[in-house]
């Protein structure tokens, strides 16, 4: 049986809200969510943690159909090149851009090329065990274009997608104290990406 | 062109410039070996190459290959063969630079040289890179720099190898010591043979682990700058262990040597063990008849494909064993 909104009488109720008026006593509004807009609300009620775990499982299991999809390239899947350790093209690379970063800065503790251009910088790194019979090698090295800055905003939806991907982990484990931290940081994440990244270092 | 592989593998001098003895702390580094993966653009890398794309890159390599590498009288060598796929080896004259078209990478281009020598070979091999690189259009990433069929290659696509010889360290039981801090130092430390090969004989490559976000010379900085501190570890034990433990150390030695010289049954791994004692021996000048030369050689030469080369088929285990030792008795026999 639908219940209609109280405001316009021919939408849906959706957004169910219960206000305090001035004298303590309850007011039981219910409401379209166009309605609900209008007088201010949310467009819907407050989700309750169960439903955002829900919702953030399907979208993560949304991922993780996604995961398994094929290089367009040459059509190799991630789950293929776990199993042997070898891409299959230079397009992996950016086909499972998501994946290979955190694989990339695992392995190598960084994801990104430097060019031969960071020779003084590398200098200037205090070695702990120097010799002072340091070499200072002049090789020259092979000539590649300067790597792009990866811009924050990528680096924050790659990482809503390994914490989605994590929070499925999680919820699967029953460790929901772990999962509602995992929510967190994801809606906190969510909310810079909606509202323009901004790097924090 | 007229000599055949097996010739060229076999012969005893084609062990080639880098088994010489000049370089840099020959007696404990016994070679540096670089290399640089690279792929070419528009080929799916090897896991994804069939038959007829492998002959294609080995085709469209091995013109500009040959070209550029025949014109400077580089490259005398070209052993293409159809083994798994087509592929080709290319090698310089002298034989410390090579050329492989594909293998786990459309390229891999190789360059070993005796001693501690990483920088001079760095260099050389740089610049073939360039060079390669000015008729190949690589496969490289605006992030993630030269990519590579293995991830672990990525960016650089840079191994600095260097085999050591480290038998006092291993005696002494501080050569876990060295394990510790070469992990710490982001340096793998392999077996004789490279990755996820046994430590055999005492013989140690160093290599830096990592390829991506760092410059090559920083990868370089990196692998040189322990070098100097083993090599001086090694040789402070070597001589403590020389002083305090003389006649076991002398024993030991001419033990080794004493079934080189007369054993007529021999494993790769016993043959490999033998001839680090001996090389002690001969670094501590207690072998002076013997040249450093001849015991780098053996070392490589005793390997299970060379024997067979060396016998010129292929042998089963009991008559490798039997060929090696005596090859090694041979040869051991013409230093007197």
């Amino acid at each position: 049986m639908t219940e209609f909104c109280q405001r316009c009488q021919t939408e849906a109720a959706k957004v169910h809200v219960t206000e305090i008026d001035k004298d303590g006593g309850k007011v039981l509004l219910h409401l379209c969510e166009g309605c609900a807009k209008g007088h201010g609300l949310p467009a819907s009620t407050p989700p309750t943690v169960l439903a955002v775990f829900k919702e953030l499982v399907d979208k993560a299991s949304t991922v993780s159909r996604t995961r398994d999809r094929q290089c367009p390239e040459c059509g190799i899947t991630f789950a293929e090149f776990k199993a042997k350790g070898r891409f299959g093209c230079a397009h992996d690379y950016d086909a499972f851009l998501a994946r290979v970063v955190p694989l990339l800065e695992r392995v190598h503790g960084a994801s990104e090329h430097l060019g031969p251009g960071d020779a003084v910088a590398a200098a200037a790194v205090p070695d702990p065990s120097a010799t002072a019979s340091g070499a200072a090698p002049a090789a020259p090295a092979p000539v590649l274009p300067p790597p792009a800055r990866k811009s924050a905003a990528d680096q924050a939806a790659q990482e809503l997608k390994r914490l989605r991907r994590e929070l499925v982990r999680v919820v699967k484990s029953e460790a929901y104290e772990e999962a509602a931290r995992l929510r967190d940081r994801i809606q906190a994440l969510e909310k810079d990406l909606a509202k323009g990244f901004e790097v924090d270092g | 062109m007229a000599e055949s592989p097996r010739d060229w593998f076999a012969s005893t001098d084609s062990a080639g410039d880098w088994m010489a003895v000049d370089g840099p702390d020959h007696d404990i580094v016994v070679t540096t070996r670089i290399r640089l993966a690279r792929n070419v653009a528009g080929f799916p890398f090897r896991a994804r190459l069939d038959a007829a794309k492998a002959r294609a890159v080995e085709s469209h390599l091995a013109e500009r290959l040959k070209k550029l590498l025949f014109e400077r009288h580089c490259i005398s060598k070209d052993l293409a063969r159809e083994l798994d796929g087509p592929r080709a080896v290319f090698f310089s004259r002298r034989k410390n630079l090579s050329v492989m078209v594909n293998e786990e990478d459309h390229l891999r281009l190789q360059v070993l040289g005796p001693g501690r020598s990483p920088e001079a070979l760095l260099e050389q091999l740089c610049d073939l890179d360039a060079r390669i690189g000015a008729q190949v259009a690589y496969a490289t990433h605006p992030r993630f720099g030269h990519l590579t069929s293995c991830p672990t290659n990525v960016g650089t696509g840079l191994r600095i190898s260097v085999m050591l010889h480290l038998p006092a360290l291993v005696w002494s039981k501080e050569i876990e010591k060295v394990f510790d801090a070469a992990g710490k130092m982001k340096l793998a430390v392999r077996g004789y043979h490279g990755e996820g090969t046994s430590y055999v004989g005492d013989f140690f490559q160093v290599s830096n682990q990592v390829t991506l976000g760092k410059s090559v010379d920083r990868l370089l900085a990196d692998v040189t700058k322990v070098l100097p501190k083993l090599v001086d570890w090694e040789r402070d034990v070597r001589r403590g262990v020389r002083k305090e433990k003389t006649r076991t150390l002398e024993d030991r030695i001419w033990r080794a040597y004493g079934v080189l010289r007369h054993a007529r049954r021999m494993t790769s791994t016993e043959a490999i063990e033998l001839l680090s004692s001996v090389r002690l021996g001969v670094c501590l000048g207690l072998l002076p008849q013997l040249p450093l030369r001849l015991v780098n050689e053996l070392l490589v030469l005793s390997q299970p494909a060379h024997v067979q080369l060396l016998a010129g088929r292929e042998l089963d285990d009991d008559s490798r064993d039997l060929a090696r030792a005596d090859y090694l008795r041979k040869r051991l026999a013409e230093t007197g």
